[in-house]
């Protein structure tokens, strides 16, 4: 228990403070010149002086849109997490900015007139799209709360993965949404802070006059609709409302992800309870987190020759600041009801359908292996290779179909240990984190000049993912590897990783197209060494899970029923966290962290009818090679000689199975 | 009795992964008796470098990307597209190997996998101990000695040299300094300094840069515009192409539109250059900077 933290008033005073003294930090080191002429420079300034025009025109909006962008996600991040009664709802959750983004990025690049109109407009129509398409994905299980949150983590990664394709094919083009996409607040007029400031006021009034059935959503679900309370209009009025606002913050100030998750947690944790306490406080929290994030990076930027974009330093220092955070966090009374979880269909004879499934497996290896791009002088046509081809076979395609089969039965196998495990169907290995620790790992490799052997990249992997996990480890022995903590703690670590990627991509590196690739996950450096290490691994790891089938089973029960059946709960969720490591490991090193296919496969499976967990596994280990080796095959051919990474395309054929799953539910 | 069956079945099909391995040793020998001398380049600045030496290259790198940012010289029809440039296609050039492909530092991660196919040479103006202008001469006469073109090279580079003096007598006067920048979008520009071409013609003319801060290992730094407005006395020099919308965006920008330069008329469009090109993107850059510092030519003349 925390001593002080009856009221937030506390921690606000000091984040109060803070952004003082750096505030008057800035305008000593920034505008000393204008001594004395600070208040007329805000006012009135003189037009013939550049130096007040700067003052007037870019620090004064800035401060304002700072504090009106953190309020404005906070309080969409607390309407989301009090409709969605989930402490890991944010507006990023429900795709609202993947959905913006990737709407500003194709009127970019296909109908610039379009963005003469206000490219503000176009983000919220993006914003809005995803939006209803989470909302279409989840309306026949009456907007239930995890099934908007999958739907919305669903949208999203899709989005984000069409997204990555478009830049990977138009870096020069679109580096300004790179900008963009980081967060970086520069303004240069008033005109975002009059956008923010009505469409705030707009969202407040209307939050007010929801407050007390929205408040009402505390009980239980079924005690709050014995009270007369329609359940689907008023979380469809609740999430519309905090998805507006996001969109209006996203189309102005770009993607500032973390305060929308962090500004109403703080609020809770400091000791806002009821629901008026919670917005508010939120709401201030969110203001003067990013007030000061932004005040903070304004003194770093003399100093570099990169842009720190204030978005991503947010999440890159809030990730610290939400592991402090989470073993004060009460998670545990805001899991679903039962009425909320998943029921799906059972398959009265799943051996056929496995037998099915490896029969397409292989298939699918064989004809990735065979169909290709032939050479005929100067022209490129598909053909058949024939015996001849044998050596281009082996060398360049057996390779990559290999290491995408391991890659994507490996990240299947963990996503179903952590599905299962958890008993959450929102687990992946990348939402646990350590995907994205060996990612952070090897970007700082990219990063540091420093001239290393080839192999330091697996090492700097390794590493990173050791560091993840002992983080894990670290902050979730003290509850016994609860599930919500354990997702929370990844989640933490996963934002860092997209604050990096940020910074790099903002930075204009000509080696960000190259770490896009690496992050899509291609398969283009599998060597036949490398494959066969892989394909070793795979196989060995498998062999080491299948026999794990009684832990499954009866874990999902619930920690007290595994007791009372025999199993020690810590040391298996132990042994099945180091397994899930080894498996993402071994699987993001060949072929990045972006582990779609960990959330997909077991879900997949499920939904195939492949409900043991002898048949979950095997059943989700084929189809994350099936869809996997699908993938790699489409990337290299698809607009060749120019080829996609085969998690992004994963990404996109998984996707669309997924969400016609969903709406099946 | 079936409970086995399926992870028989999963491992089959690993082993039929596996047994793929035993083609390792068959590895490829193609490109014994080709013509010699086909280069394949994924570096736009050895393209362009292969190009003015008046060698046609086998293929190269992301082509129609080349032709809006490098522009010229323009690449020959006759050269194959090689996908993009950190990720030249393997099965494109197995399939009739080049005798060598020339790579960058920035794009090779793994080239003894690559060594199997043709050989490969990295070529690079970056990445090196020298100063750009030096590197770049380094790597014009690099390439100019694998391709047999050392007269041509000579030639080229005596050119360069000339088309730098004539600046510098051009140039004798300008006495401004000069910011020279690229937008990223509406609020952000790369500003260049020291390390790349712009730094060269700074350094062998009188012109003065008017950026002094921080550069990255290109020779650029991202900016917010106001702190163009750092010195208030100085041009500025746009490269373009504008990235999509910022024209317009920029009328509504009221930093820019205060600028003392926008104001006063100090700032001038140049046409598309590669700024960490070869010499013959150095030329092309030369002659558009004396274009728009000589006295003459109207300032806002050229706007995208």
């Amino acid at each position: 228990m925390m001593l002080r933290a009856k009221t937030p008033v506390w921690f606000a005073a000091c984040l109060a403070l803070l952004a003082l003294i750096l505030g008057y930090a800035t305008l000593e080191t920034q505008f000393a010149d204008l001594s004395g002429h600070w208040w007329q420079a805000i006012v009135a300034p003189d037009d013939e002086q550049i130096r007040q025009i700067v003052m007037h025109y870019t620090f004064v909006p800035r401060l304002l849109v700072a504090m009106l962008g953190g309020a404005a996600l906070a309080l969409a991040g607390c309407l989301m997490q009090q409709v969605l009664r989930n402490p890991l709802a944010s507006p990023a959750t429900l795709g609202v900015t993947s959905g913006a983004q990737l709407a500003l990025v194709i009127a970019t690049l296909w109908a610039p007139s379009w963005m003469l109109a206000g490219k503000e407009w176009i983000a919220l129509l993006g914003g809005i799209v995803a939006t209803l398409l989470v909302f279409a994905l989840s309306w026949k299980r009456r907007l239930a709360p995890m099934v908007v949150v999958l739907s919305g983590m669903v949208v999203s990664l899709y989005f984000s993965a069409i997204n990555s394709a478009l830049l990977l094919f138009h870096q020069e083009s679109l580096s300004g949404l790179f900008i963009w996409g980081s967060g970086a607040l520069s303004q240069d007029n008033w005109d975002d802070t009059r956008f923010l400031i009505l469409r705030l006021a707009i969202v407040v009034v209307l939050a007010l006059l929801l407050l007390r059935p929205l408040s009402l959503l505390d009980l239980e679900e079924d005690g709050a609709r014995s009270l007369g309370i329609s359940l689907r209009k008023l979380r469809f009025a609740g999430l519309g409302l905090g998805v507006f606002m996001t969109a209006c913050v996203v189309s102005a100030i770009g993607l500032i992800g973390f305060i929308g998750l962090a500004a109403p947690a703080i609020a809770r944790l400091s000791g806002a309870r009821t629901l008026p306490q919670r917005l508010v406080w939120s709401m201030i929290v969110g203001a003067l987190l990013l007030l000061v994030t932004d005040l903070a990076v304004q003194q770093l930027a003399p100093f570099t020759a990169s842009l720190l974009p204030t978005g991503a330093m947010t999440a890159a220092l809030g990730a610290p600041l939400l592991l402090w955070l989470l073993p004060r966090l009460k998670v545990g009374g805001t899991r679903p009801t039962p009425s909320t979880g998943l029921t799906l269909p059972r398959e009265a004879r799943p051996q056929r359908r496995l037998w099915i499934l490896a029969g397409l497996t292989i298939v699918a290896c064989v004809l990735a292996l065979v169909v290709g791009f032939r050479l005929d002088a100067h022209a490129k046509v598909p053909s058949l290779a024939g015996l001849d081809d044998l050596a281009l076979i082996a060398d360049w395609r057996l390779p990559r179909v290999a290491t995408a089969a391991a890659a994507g039965l490996m990240l299947a196998l963990a996503g179903t240990l952590l599905q299962r495990m958890t008993g959450n169907p929102m687990a992946s290995p990348e939402v646990l984190g350590i995907s994205a620790g060996v990612a952070i790992g090897v970007i700082a490799l990219m990063l540091l000049p420093l001239g290393i052997a080839p192999l330091s990249g697996s090492v700097m992997g390794f590493s990173g993912a050791v560091v993840a996990l002992l983080v894990l480890i670290v902050c979730n022995r003290r509850s016994g590897f609860a599930p919500e903590r354990l997702l929370l703690t990844g989640i933490a670590i996963s934002s860092l990783l997209d604050a990096m990627r940020a910074i790099v991509l903002a930075s204009e590196d000509p080696r960000a197209q190259q770490l896009l690739s690496w992050l899509g996950g291609s398969t283009y450096y599998a060597s036949l060494t490398s494959t066969a290490w892989i394909v070793v691994i795979a196989l060995v790891l498998t062999l080491l899970t299948l026999p794990l089938q009684r832990w499954l089973t009866l874990l999902p029960l619930g920690a007290p029923t595994a007791k009372a059946l025999g199993v020690d709960v810590d040391r298996s969720r132990l042994l099945l966290l180091a397994l899930v490591a080894l498996l993402t490991v071994a699987a993001t090193l060949v072929i990045g962290p972006l582990s779609f296919i960990g959330l997909m496969a077991p879900h997949m499976a499920r939904l195939m009818g492949f409900h043991g967990a002898r048949h979950q596994l095997i059943g989700a280990g084929l189809l994350g090679m099936l869809v996997m080796v699908t993938a790699d095959w489409l990337g290299r051919n698809l607009f060749f000689p120019y080829q996609l990474p085969a998690g992004l395309i994963a990404a996109l054929i998984g996707g669309v199975y997924f969400m016609w799953g969903l709406r099946r539910l | 009795m079936s409970r086995a069956r399926p992870s028989t079945v999963l491992s089959t099909i690993v082993l039929i992964l596996m047994s793929g391995l035993a083609f390792v040793s068959m590895g490829a020998q193609a490109g014994d008796d080709s013509p010699s001398g086909r280069i394949a380049a994924s570096n736009w600045t050895v393209a362009e470098t292969l190009v003015a030496l008046g060698v046609e290259p086998y293929a190269v790198s992301d082509i129609p990307n080349y032709d809006e940012w490098v522009k010229s010289p323009a690449i020959p029809e006759s050269t194959l597209d090689m996908g993009l440039r950190n990720e030249p296609n393997l099965e494109l050039l197995a399939q009739n190997p080049p005798d060598l492909l020339m790579t960058s530092a920035l794009f090779s991660r793994d080239n003894a996998r690559l060594e199997r196919l043709m050989p490969v040479k990295v070529i690079d103006n970056f990445y090196t101990d020298q100063p750009y202008y030096e590197a770049t001469l380094a790597m014009t006469r690099e390439i100019a000695n694998v391709t047999g073109r050392q007269s041509q090279a000579e030639a080229l580079i005596a050119e360069t040299n000339q088309v730098l003096e004539q600046a510098a007598h051009d140039l004798e006067d300008a006495a401004t300094p000069l910011y020279i920048v690229q937008f990223s979008d509406a609020q952000h520009v790369r500003v260049f300094g020291q390390g790349n071409m712009i730094g060269t013609l700074f350094s062998r003319t009188a012109l003065t840069n008017a950026w002094t801060g921080p550069t990255n290992a290109w020779g650029y730094a991202s900016i917010p515009i106001d702190r163009l407005a750092e010195h208030p006395e100085a041009r500025i020099v746009i490269i373009k192409p504008y990235p999509r919308g910022v024209g317009d965006e920029l009328d509504n920008n009221q930093i820019w539109q205060h600028l003392p330069a926008v104001r006063e008329g100090r700032v001038s469009y140049i046409d598309p250059v590669w700024p960490y090109g070869g010499l013959i993107s150095l030329q092309r850059l030369a002659r558009s900077l004396v274009a728009v510092s000589t006295p003459g030519p109207a300032a806002m003349e050229g706007r995208p």
